[in-house]
C-alpha cells in the first residue's frame, strides 16, 4: 500500500478530490481523538482505493451524479417548486391551463379570467407571477415541473423509511439464525419461506389495499406523529387524510421488504461463522451480541455484499412504489407521487404526452442511479476487485 | 445419493406447512385488518342489518379466526366458496383466468431466455469491449425502467403509429383441446388464430419480459466468466483443444445456477404480471386481483394469492430439486 501514497503514480483530478476528501475527514476525527489517524493509517489507504475504484469507473460515477440530484430535488424541491402541488390553474385560466403543452406561459392574474386583483387570486389559492410551464400540466393545469420536484419529496420519504426498518427486520434475523443453527434457524428460515413463497408486489398490493383503514385512525389520535409526516412529506395540512395511504405502502413494504436480507445475511454469517477469529472471540467468552455486530457484520464478505445490495434495493423501492401507485393503492390524488401521476396522466396519452413521460423519466432515472452505483459498489467493497485497479506510472519517472 | 434422497423428503415434508403458513398469512390480511367486510359487502353505511347477518353467518365471519380460515380453505378447495360480490365460485373465476396469465408468461418467458442467454454469453466473450458495455448499458436500463411507463411509449410506437398490435379482445380458437389458446390453435390449424393471438401478445410478453431479460443477461455473463476463470479451463487451453470444446465445458458449468433463476423468473412472470395485465386489458389473474381489492371482493383476492402461492411453491420445489440433480457438488 506504500506506493499509493508516493508521487509517482498519476493521479487524475478526481482522485486528488478523493486524497483531500478522506484527509479532511480524517483531521477532523483526528481533532477529537488525537492519535486515531496513526492507527488507521492502513484503513485511510483502503478508503482511498476504494474512491479510486470509483473514479475509474464511469457507469458509478453517473450513477452517484444521478443520486445525489435525486436527493438534492428530494430535500430543496419543495422548496424551489414554483408552484405547489396542488395549485389549480384551470381555475384561473381554463383555455390556456388545462393541459397545458410544456413551455406555455401563464401570467397571473393578466391571464386570470376569474380574478383580476392579487387579493382575488391569492383567495384562489394561486399566487401571482409570471409562470413557464417548462413541463406543461396537468388535467387541472397544475404545473408538472412543481409536482415532479414534490414527487421527489415523496418517493425519497418512502424510500428512507422503507429501508430504515425493512432490511433491519430481515439482517437482524438473519444474523441469529446464521448464527445458532439448528431449530433457531430452522424455524427463522421456514417463516421466510413463507413471505418468500409470494411474489413481492402481490403481497404488497394486499397490504396496502388493506392498510389504510387502520393506518388513518392512528394518524387522526397521533397528532404529533401526523404532523411530523406532513412537514416530512412536504404536504399541505387539509391533505392530512391522504397521508394514511403513503403511510400504509411502507408499511406493507416493510412486511416484504426483509425476507430477502434474511437469507442474504444468513448465507454470509453461516460462512463466517467458521472462521477461526470467531471461534477466538466466542473462546474468550465475548458476548455473542459483540461477535455479531463487532466481528462478523463488519466482514467483507458479510457487509460487501449487503451494502451493494442495500442500494441496489432503494432503486427497487423506488419502482415498486411507483406501481403500486400506479395500481391505485398508495399515493391519493392531489398528493404527487411519480407512479399516480402516470396512472392519471395515462387517460390522456398519447395526446399529453407530458403527463406520462416526464415522471416515468424521473423514475427511470433514479432507479438507473441506484443500480449503476449498487453494481459499482458491489466491486468497490470487494478487497479482490478493488486492488485489481492498474495506476499509470508518471512519464520519465523510474518506479 | 443417500444426501440427495434425504434432501429430497426433507424438501418435500417442509412444503406443506410453508404453503399452510402462507395462506394463513394472506387470510389474516384480508380479513383481519378492515372493520366489517360484511357490512361492506352488504352495501357498506345503510345495508340491511338482517343482511348483514346472514353474510355474517354465511362466512363464519362472527367465529374465531382459526375457525374462518379452516371453513375457507375447506371451500375454496372444494370449489363451494362463492364471493360475496360477483356471485361467482371464487376459485373457477380464477382458472378461467388461468389460461391468459399462463399464455402471458409463456411468451414472455420465450423471450427471456431468447434474448437473455444470448446476450449475457455475447457480453461475456466479448469482455471489455464495446459490445460487452453495450449489453450491460442495455441490462441496467432494463431493470430500472418502470414497465408501466415503458409499456405506454411502446403503445404509442407500435399501436396508435405503427399499428402492429392490437389492444382489445382475447382470441380463442373455436375448439377447446388443452385449455391454452395458442396450444389449441396450433393443434386445430388455426393459423388465422395463432396470428391474432401473437398480435395481440407480443407486446405485454415483451413489456413483462423486458426487466427480466436485462436480469438474466447480467447473471449469465457473470456466470460465465466466473465459469471462465476456474481451473479447468487452464488445463483445456493448455491442452490445446479447439475453442468449442473449451465452451462446451464452460457453458455446462454456467448455466447451472442460470437454471436456477430461469425456474424462479417463470414463477415471477407468472405471477407477478398485475401491472402488465391491468395496463393492456387482459383478464389474467393479476387483473382479476387487482378488480378485487377495488371491489372489496376479499375471498377472491385471497383465492388469487393462493392460487399464485401454490404455483410459485411448486416451481420452488421443482427447481430445488433440480438444482440439487444437475450439481452433484451440491450438498445439503
Amino acid at each position: 500500500m506504500e506506493t499509493l501514497r508516493d508521487k509517482v503514480y498519476e493521479k487524475n483530478i478526481l482522485d486528488r478530490l478523493a486524497d483531500m476528501l478522506v484527509d479532511g475527514i480524517a483531521s477532523v476525527i483526528e481533532k477529537f481523538r488525537p492519535g486515531w489517524r496513526a492507527r488507521n493509517e492502513a484503513k485511510l489507504d483502503e478508503y482511498r482505493l476504494m474512491l479510486y475504484t470509483l473514479n475509474r469507473s464511469p457507469p458509478g460515477l453517473i450513477g452517484l451524479m444521478l443520486i445525489i440530484g435525486f436527493v438534492f430535488t428530494a430535500v430543496f424541491g419543495p422548496l424551489i417548486a414554483p408552484l405547489s402541488y396542488d395549485t389549480p390553474l384551470v381555475f384561473c385560466n381554463y383555455e390556456k391551463a388545462y393541459l397545458a403543452a410544456p413551455g406555455t406561459t401563464i401570467v397571473v392574474p393578466q391571464d386570470c379570467n376569474s380574478c383580476s386583483t392579487v387579493e382575488e387570486c391569492l383567495e384562489l389559492g394561486i399566487p401571482p407571477g409570471k409562470y413557464t410551464l417548462v413541463f406543461g400540466a396537468d388535467d387541472y393545469g397544475r404545473d408538472l415541473y412543481s409536482r415532479l420536484l414534490y414527487g421527489a419529496r415523496t418517493s425519497f420519504i418512502v424510500t428512507v423509511l422503507t429501508m430504515a426498518v425493512g432490511p433491519l427486520i430481515g439482517i437482524l434475523l438473519g444474523l441469529v439464525a446464521g448464527y445458532y443453527g439448528g431449530i433457531v434457524d430452522e424455524i427463522i428460515m421456514r417463516i421466510t419461506d413463507i413471505f418468500l413463497a409470494f411474489p413481492g408486489l402481490i403481497l404488497a398490493i394486499a397490504f396496502s389495499a388493506v392498510l389504510p383503514y387502520r393506518i388513518s385512525d392512528i394518524l387522526q389520535e397521533n397528532v404529533v406523529l401526523r404532523d411530523f409526516l406532513l412537514w416530512l412529506f412536504a404536504v399541505k395540512p387539509e391533505h392530512a387524510p391522504s397521508l394514511a395511504y403513503l403511510v400504509s405502502v411502507v408499511i406493507a413494504l416493510w412486511i416484504v421488504w426483509w425476507p430477502g436480507y434474511a437469507r442474504l445475511v444468513r448465507g454470509a454469517v453461516l460462512s463466517a461463522r467458521e472462521a477461526t477469529f470467531v471461534e477466538a472471540a466466542r473462546a474468550l467468552g465475548v458476548p455473542v451480541r459483540r461477535i455479531l455486530f463487532k466481528h462478523i457484520l463488519p466482514q467483507p464478505t458479510v457487509s460487501g455484499p449487503l451494502i451493494a445490495y442495500l442500494t441496489t434495493d432503494m432503486g427497487t423501492v423506488i419502482l415498486v412504489e411507483a406501481g403500486l401507485s400506479f395500481l391505485g393503492v398508495g399515493a391519493v390524488p392531489p398528493l404527487a407521487d411519480w407512479g399516480r401521476m402516470i396512472y392519471d396522466g395515462a387517460r390522456y396519452f398519447p395526446n399529453a404526452w407530458w403527463l406520462v413521460f416526464y415522471p416515468g423519466l424521473a423514475i427511470f432515472l433514479t432507479t438507473l442511479g441506484f443500480y449503476l452505483f449498487g453494481d459499482t459498489l458491489r466491486d468497490i467493497l470487494d478487497p479482490k476487485t478493488r486492488r485489481r485497479i492498474r495506476f499509470k506510472v508518471k512519464r520519465g519517472v523510474a518506479v | 445419493m443417500a444426501d440427495l434422497k434425504k434432501f429430497l423428503v426433507r424438501r418435500l415434508i417442509t412444503f406443506i406447512p410453508t404453503l399452510i403458513g402462507a395462506t394463513f398469512l394472506v387470510f389474516l390480511v384480508a380479513v383481519v385488518v378492515p372493520a366489517d367486510p360484511a357490512r361492506l359487502w352488504a352495501g357498506g353505511e345503510k345495508a340491511d342489518p338482517r343482511v348483514v347477518e346472514l353474510l355474517r353467518k354465511e362466512y363464519h365471519l362472527d367465529e374465531p379466526i382459526w375457525v374462518q380460515y379452516y371453513y375457507f380453505m375447506v371451500n375454496l378447495i372444494t370449489n363451494r366458496m362463492v364471493s360475496p360480490v360477483t356471485h361467482e365460485n371464487v376459485w373457477s373465476t380464477i382458472l378461467e383466468r388461468l389460461p391468459v396469465t399462463l399464455q402471458l408468461a409463456l411468451f414472455s418467458f420465450t423471450l427471456v431466455v431468447a434474448v437473455g442467454v444470448p446476450l449475457g454469453i455475447i457480453a461475456a466473450l466479448k469482455r471489455d469491449t464495446i459490445v460487452d458495455y453495450l449489453i450491460r448499458a442495455f441490462a441496467a436500463i432494463g431493470m430500472s425502467m418502470p414497465i408501466f411507463w415503458f409499456a405506454y411509449i411502446l403503445i404509442f410506437v407500435f399501436y396508435t403509429n405503427l399499428g402492429w398490435t392490437t389492444l382489445a379482445g382475447n382470441p380463442t380458437p373455436a375448439k377447446t383441446i388443452t385449455g391454452l389458446p395458442i396450444l389449441d390453435a396450433i393443434l386445430l390449424g388455426d393459423w388465422r388464430t395463432v396470428c391474432q393471438i401473437v398480435e395481440r401478445f407480443w407486446l405485454p410478453s415483451l413489456v413483462l419480459a423486458w426487466p427480466s431479460i436485462g436480469f438474466v443477461a447480467r447473471l449469465v455473463r457473470n456466470s460465465f466468466l466466473d465459469a471462465m476463470s476456474a481451473d479447468f479451463v487452464e488445463y483445456i487451453i493448455a491442452r490445446g483443444l479447439p475453442k468449442t470444446t473449451l465452451y462446451k465445458h464452460v457453458l455446462r458449468n454456467a448455466l447451472v445456477p442460470v437454471v436456477t433463476v430461469l425456474g424462479l423468473i417463470f414463477g415471477g412472470l407468472l405471477a407477478g404480471a398485475p401491472i402488465t395485465e391491468t395496463i393492456f386489458a387482459l383478464p389474467g389473474i393479476g387483473m382479476l386481483m387487482i378488480q378485487s381489492i377495488q371491489n372489496y371482493d376479499y375471498l377472491t383476492l385471497i383465492g388469487g394469492v393462493f392460487f399464485i402461492g401454490l404455483i410459485y411453491l411448486t416451481i420452488n420445489l421443482v427447481v430445488d430439486i433440480l438444482y440439487a440433480i444437475i450439481d452433484p457438488r451440491i450438498r445439503y
